[in-house]
């Protein structure tokens, strides 16, 4: 479970992955203040610019502005940081903890996230005692290949020495353009010497997929996140099951933190033969239909869909449709309650603002916000069965399966 | 045109009210819960009175593309209710202040801006009681004496629910106290929730002006003279002079000047102020971002330059009762007793905006005459004794007694 989790916490950055930068980054932005739904994918937002008529009510935010760098005694901030502040406080002032600005740089790794690649080395760091650490190098990367290790402290990135510098700077300096070059000067535990490592970056692949076969015939599929390849991912995963045979399907949506809208209607659609999906309801207060494409791959055979309170946004689509058109039980805890769609657009510098434009409803009409799913068949997992990693959700849904199987 | 004034931010005199409480920590800690209060200590505040900035089209070197950007989106697109451009445009200032990670420059929308004023000047309209927000609620910390409030049987402890029948639930305390505050003559109705009382209670009252005491003062036994200033407001440099006019009178042997919980207030009345007791040298100086120093030497015609002093201080005393106390101590003009002092040596200039809001923005700091900057450090007293809750509780003062006893015996 553990080492699941993680491959949301991660972001694989250039080489890697932050792990913990990105717990308090993305996982918490994505989980708590929930990730996105989205009707739309990133897209630059057209005709706005700054000769767009300011309101007049705003000349005093100018008056403002001027008397603080007259006088203001201490440092004041550059113009970057303070328009941010300032598009932060009218963000606040919403009152809608799913509405966010996010920066260039979070911008950059939620979408590629989503998008589910991104071009570098392929390995996990990690900031220790202020210095950078390599987790570990993703399975078959450029790191792994040119023998970067877990544990190794990078000293250098190319002639750059990266003491002090943020993980973000230190990812930035190692990821580049897929077939460019990047040395790095490590410090490995051993060696009295530091080690210096030429890698050639390549496109990283960032699956949202894990899928085995468990006992009994069942399958496994635990969806990590719902980006743009998921979809496929999932499809491929359910036939490569059940080519071995698989009978019965246990569909993992615990911690998922959601994503793309259309990426859960394709998603629900593997295991939903026809009929509506969710409702979108708008500003305009009418209901939008999204029904199942169609071709499902898993649309008759025996399902048990796991979700836990990390299960946010997107998996909610999916298991509120899966349990309201009575797919399948639902089996775990109740779901963190994420009942909004976000618009993400990707603004001129590159930062990105999330705004909340709707709500989504299940096949029922029923809105979840706050509320979450409720398991049909309820697991809770305690920290004893947690540190042991005892599964209990998993095998109360093993169990309910063979039940099932003929 | 800068009038250097005296401003007392930590306490919101409110409808009739002061709102002393939230700082009896000396904390720094700006007060969620007292939306009111997100200014700590008085800070000595220049006045920069109606000021009217030019108004300022978006400055060429700050490139506001993604603001307008986010702007228009939140407008077009957001599902919840949108804030008004006016309050949109206060939520836009309020983030550029928190960038600047200070918490002494702060901005006052119109309403909660004219209230500070009138705290200022030391008097306003409305029936005379100190309120603060406790869990949510509004609640008359006590009424002033001889005010209306008291006339009409305000106690302390009593809960308003409601203000002339509108619910106080969710509003925060400038909002209250604006609602209470009125021209005198007129009448406002406290709905009231009094321990003991099984029903809620209505109380009428005629708002009147209040003034606020900001000087008491008495004789203490043993000859000596005691004055205590609650605030570096606008009248406080004239009642402390005629205050020792009086006290003076009867040549004591010695005079106590308590400065304990004095949140400060405009520099000007420090200076002033301080002056009564010191006839020659600085009060303090002035540093400016470039390190550039205006001094204020004290003023001529000081009352109480030669009698025999000891200054009492707390954590609670900061700001302008910092400066005069510093330049009490730099000068040996008298002793400190009590305890260590808040530590604000910051001044705030006040900016009132085009639409009467109000941008109060840290510009100097101040240093005693010695040339020590306290802020962040405080003042250590000469003799350091401490109070306790309980000496409190059972009406003791031993910082009182030091100051006696040193004053009595000179040690």
């Amino acid at each position: 479970m553990q080492g699941l989790f993680k491959l949301v916490a991660m972001t694989l950055l250039g080489i890697l992955i932050a792990a913990f930068s990105f717990l308090s980054g993305f996982l918490y932005s994505t989980v708590t203040s929930g990730p996105l739904p989205t009707s739309a994918n990133l897209s630059p937002i057209p005709n706005v610019t700054r000769t767009v008529s300011a309101p007049s009510e705003f000349a005093v935010f100018w008056e403002a502005w001027q008397i603080i760098h007259k006088d203001f005694y201490g440092q004041i901030p550059d113009n970057k940081a303070l328009t941010y502040s300032a598009i932060r406080g009218v963000v606040k002032s919403l009152n809608d903890q799913h509405t966010v600005f996010v920066e260039p740089s979070a911008t950059a790794r939620e979408s590629e996230q989503l998008r589910g690649d991104f071009e570098g080395i392929g390995a996990t760091v990690n900031l220790q005692n202020d210095q950078v650490v390599i987790v570990a190098p993703i399975v078959g990367s450029p790191a792994e290949q040119a023998g970067v290790q877990p544990g190794d402290i990078i000293l250098k990135v190319d002639t750059q020495d990266v003491k002090g510098m943020s993980l973000d700077d230190v990812v930035a300096l190692i990821r580049g353009p897929r077939g460019t070059k990047v040395t790095l000067t490590l410090l490995r535990l051993g060696r009295p010497d530091p080690i210096v490592i030429d890698i050639t970056r390549n496109t990283i692949q960032l699956p949202s997929v894990i899928s085995r076969m468990e006992q009994d015939n069942i399958g496994y599929v635990r969806l990590t996140i719902f980006g743009q390849k998921s979809k496929d991912e999932v499809a491929t995963a359910i036939q490569d099951l059940t080519k071995k045979g698989a009978k019965a399907l246990i569909f993992d949506l615990r911690s998922n933190p959601g994503g793309y809208l259309q990426s859960a209607i394709d998603v629900a659609s593997q295991f939903i033969q026809n009929g509506v999906v969710a409702y979108e309801r708008g500003k305009d207060g009418k209901d939008q239909e999204f029904r199942a494409t169609g071709n499902g791959v898993w649309t008759n055979l025996p399902l048990a869909v796991l979700i836990d309170k990390g299960s946010a946004s997107a998996s909610e689509i999916v298991a509120g449709a899966i349990q309201d058109r009575k797919r399948a039980p639902l089996v775990g805890d109740t779901s963190y309650g994420k009942g909004s769609v976000q618009s993400v657009h990707q603004l001129s510098d590159q930062s990105s603002i999330h705004v909340t434009i709707a709500e989504w409803l299940t096949p029922n009409k029923t809105q979840i916000t706050g509320r979450g799913l409720t398991p049909d068949i309820a697991v809770p997992i305690s920290p004893e069965d947690q540190k042991r990693a005892n599964d209990t959700q998993l095998i109360a849904a093993l169990d309910y399966l063979k039940g099932q199987l003929p | 045109m800068i009038r250097y004034t005296l401003r007392v931010l930590a306490m919101l005199i409110a409808s009739g009210v002061f709102i002393l409480s939230t700082f009896t920590a000396g904390a720094i800690v700006q007060h969620s819960t007292v939306p009111a209060f997100t200014s700590p200590p008085l800070p000595p505040t220049v006045e920069n009175t109606p000021q009217p900035v030019p108004a300022v089209k978006d400055p060429a070197e700050a490139d506001f593309t993604v603001f307008w950007e986010v702007w228009n989106i939140i407008r077009s697109e957001f599902l919840g209710k949108v804030p008004d451009n006016q309050a949109m445009t206060y939520a836009a200032i309020k983030g550029v202040i928190d960038a600047l990670g200070d918490e002494h420059t702060h901005f006052s929308e119109p309403t909660r801006a004219s209230i500070l004023q009138s705290d200022l000047e030391g008097k306003f309209e409305g029936i005379g009681a100190t309120v603060d927000a406790k869990s949510g609620q509004i609640v008359i910390v006590a009424p002033l004496k001889n005010s209306p409030a008291e006339k009409a049987g305000i106690q302390a402890g009593d809960i308003v629910t409601h203000i002339d029948g509108k619910s106080t639930d969710g509003l925060n305390l400038t909002d209250a106290v604006s609602l209470i505050r009125g021209p005198k003559g007129t009448q406002v109705t406290l709905t009231i929730v009094r321990v003991g009382s099984p029903t809620p209670i209505q109380i009428t009252i005629t708002r009147a002006t209040i003034e606020l005491e900001v000087v008491s003062q008495r004789q203490l036994d043993n000859g000596l003279v005691y004055l205590r200033l609650e605030q570096f407001s606008a009248p406080s440099s004239q009642a402390v002079d005629a205050a020792l006019q009086t006290l003076l009178r009867t040549n004591p042997k010695g005079l106590i000047f308590d400065l304990r919980g004095n949140p400060g207030g405009f520099l000007q009345s420090a200076i002033e102020i301080g002056s009564e007791f010191i006839s020659t040298g600085l009060i303090l100086s002035e540093q400016d971002k470039s390190g550039n120093r205006q001094p204020h030497p004290a003023l001529p015609g000081g009352r109480a330059t030669k009698i025999p002093l000891v200054v009492l201080v707390d954590k609670g005393s900061a700001s302008a009762s910092e400066i005069v106390a510093g330049a009490i101590r730099d000068s040996k003009r008298g002793k400190l007793v009590g305890e260590k002092t808040f530590g604000k040596g910051s001044v705030q200039i006040s900016n009132t905006l085009s639409d009467q809001s109000r941008l109060t923005v840290t510009i100097r700091h101040w240093l005693t005459p010695s040339g020590q900057d306290i802020h962040g450090a405080g003042i250590e007293p000469d003799i350091a004794v401490p109070i306790t809750e309980a000496d409190r509780k059972s009406g003791r003062d031993p910082q009182l007694d030091r100051a006696i006893q040193f004053l009595l015996t000179g040690a």
